[in-house]
């Protein structure tokens, strides 16, 4: 088989420029999934009457849910009824008018918020009672100890989950062009359309995604050695 | 101090193992050989799709179905010489296979180009015909050309020769207009006309025939914006007589209706090219 070295990098080339919105997609969706995941995995761990049960039925099935699917079944519920639903609110806007990247956004965002609620709820346990006791006997009120005591607490631990889930959201933006976003991965399959050189594009788009882990990877490495000298400090 | 030295070397090794796997998935495509048995018949590995619905899928049972599948089963009848052993999978591997020797012919609705011609052998017989039309709602007008399309919003799918076309056109002619892309099923695509989140859809006739069929979409199309047909695809080192002997085949079945038959029954119509 032929192999040519020489359009890898060709595609690197002309593929690195859809770098900053698969970025965009992965990090958007980890700000929002961690927030919902947060106040999840609180309301479970706090076992509020009815709101706990009615998210860990959500949960588990989302859980067994394929991006895929989830990805697809937005598409279609938003394109049918996304023009009657602007029209009686009396918005200009069409559906064909809409940053189609939102649709990609809300479905990892489903995806993140199923993963991280999951692991901040395996943080949550790993704060000792007596610490709880100690706010008590501050006098702290339930969100004082929520804010000052267990969220500070546990964000050390659950930092490689969350970068974990950041690596598995950008792996997963590579299905983003099911609702037509043109991300890394689908940018290499078109290069190689009019010639067949798939096996080459792919081994491009491959390397920008390890490029991309391992800067994050990096990253996490500083912010866990920063957040160890915090806390060895307080 | 030990810890950033450990991090660096397991970055050392990470890219160690991805260099030795690329080199290995290399050397495997290099490699790849069509078997062939000692007997006078000879095995021929053939590829095709498992996810293209009417042209090469699974069917309810496992089993291979469509329009290029049962062709390949009637040329492997008509050759008596050889014996066709199916290898099915998704468009891009089943090229890969091809290119590396893998298999030694591939159907699934491929056209011709000149790039694609560098790397590949084609057959000399179209058996479908994918002359590009630029599908509309009667609203939005008839299109003749990609010219007439100037300021509306198209969708293509990734990797099609459509897509292709598309964007030479709109490298000649930049902001003619604004390109949606992905890899949209049937239904996505109706439900994006309807929806208005493009308006128009490059595509060959049967494509637009299958639409207004199964959804209801009423498309209307103008003239073709190319001429291109389906081909069988072999690999560069393909033996001749092999080539010669499935374009001998399918001129046959041109000739008698067979390939009208299949279209008939696979495509709810006859696709076949006239030329």
């Amino acid at each position: 088989m032929n192999f040519d070295i020489g359009f890898i990098f060709q595609v690197m080339g002309q593929i690195i420029r859809y770098v900053p919105v698969t970025i965009y997609m992965a990090v958007v969706s980890l700000i929002i999934g961690g927030a919902l995941g947060l106040v999840v995995a609180l309301v479970r761990y706090y076992k509020i009457p009815g709101l706990s049960q009615l998210l860990s039925i959500m949960i588990t099935i989302l859980k067994g849910v394929p991006l895929i699917l989830i990805f697809l079944i937005i598409f279609l519920i938003t394109s049918q009824n996304f023009n009657r639903f602007a029209k009686a609110v009396g918005w200009h806007i069409r559906y064909g008018d809409l940053p189609m990247s939102v649709l990609a956004i809300i479905g990892l965002s489903l995806m993140a918020t199923v993963g991280l609620s999951e692991a901040f709820r395996g943080a949550f346990e790993s704060v000792k009672q007596v610490q709880f006791d100690a706010a008590r006997s501050l006098g702290m009120t339930k969100m004082q100890t929520i804010r000052r005591v267990l969220i500070p607490q546990t964000m050390p631990v659950a930092l490689p989950m969350i970068i974990n889930m950041l690596i598995n959201l950008i792996k997963g933006t590579a299905i983003a062009s099911l609702v037509s976003v043109v991300e890394l991965f689908s940018a290499a399959t078109q290069t190689a359309s009019s010639n067949y050189k798939y096996f080459e594009a792919y081994i491009a788009a491959a390397l920008i995604y390890w490029m991309m882990t391992i800067v994050i990877e990096r990253g996490a490495v500083f912010l866990e050695l920063r957040m160890d000298k915090k806390i060895k400090r307080s | 101090m030990q810890s950033k030295t450990r991090s660096s070397k397991g970055l050392w090794i990470g890219l160690g193992v991805v260099i030795v796997a690329i080199i290995a998935v290399m050397f495997l495509h290099n490699t790849g050989q069509s078997s062939e048995s000692s007997s006078k018949v000879e095995t021929i590995k053939v590829g095709s799709g498992n996810d293209g619905q009417p042209f090469a899928y699974l069917d309810k049972d496992g089993k291979p179905a469509g329009m290029d599948i049962a062709l390949l089963q009637a040329i492997d009848k008509k050759l008596p010489q050889y014996k066709f052993k199916l290898t099915l999978s998704d468009f891009p591997t089943m090229i890969t296979n091809l290119k590396s020797g893998k298999t030694t012919i591939a159907m699934y609705q491929i056209e011709q180009n000149a790039e694609r011609k560098e790397n590949f052998k084609f057959g000399t017989v179209g058996y479908t015909v994918w002359d590009t039309l630029l599908a509309t709602k009667k609203s939005t007008g008839v299109l003749d050309s990609f010219a007439d399309a100037k300021g509306k919003k198209l969708y293509v799918t990734n990797s099609t020769n459509q897509a292709t076309l598309t964007d030479a056109y709109l490298k000649k002619n930049a902001n003619a207009y604004s390109v949606v892309r992905g890899t949209y099923t049937m239904e996505q695509v109706a439900q994006g006309l309807n929806s208005e989140q493009f308006n128009v859809y490059p595509a060959p006739k049967y494509s637009i025939d299958l639409l207004n069929r199964q959804f209801k979409t009423n498309l209307v199309y103008g003239k073709s914006v190319n001429h291109s047909n389906a081909y069988p695809m072999f690999n560069k080192k393909a033996d001749p007589k092999f080539v010669k002997a499935v374009n001998k085949a399918m001129a046959e079945m041109k000739e008698d209706g067979t390939l009208k038959k299949l279209s008939n029954q696979w495509l709810k119509g006859d696709y076949v090219p006239k030329d």
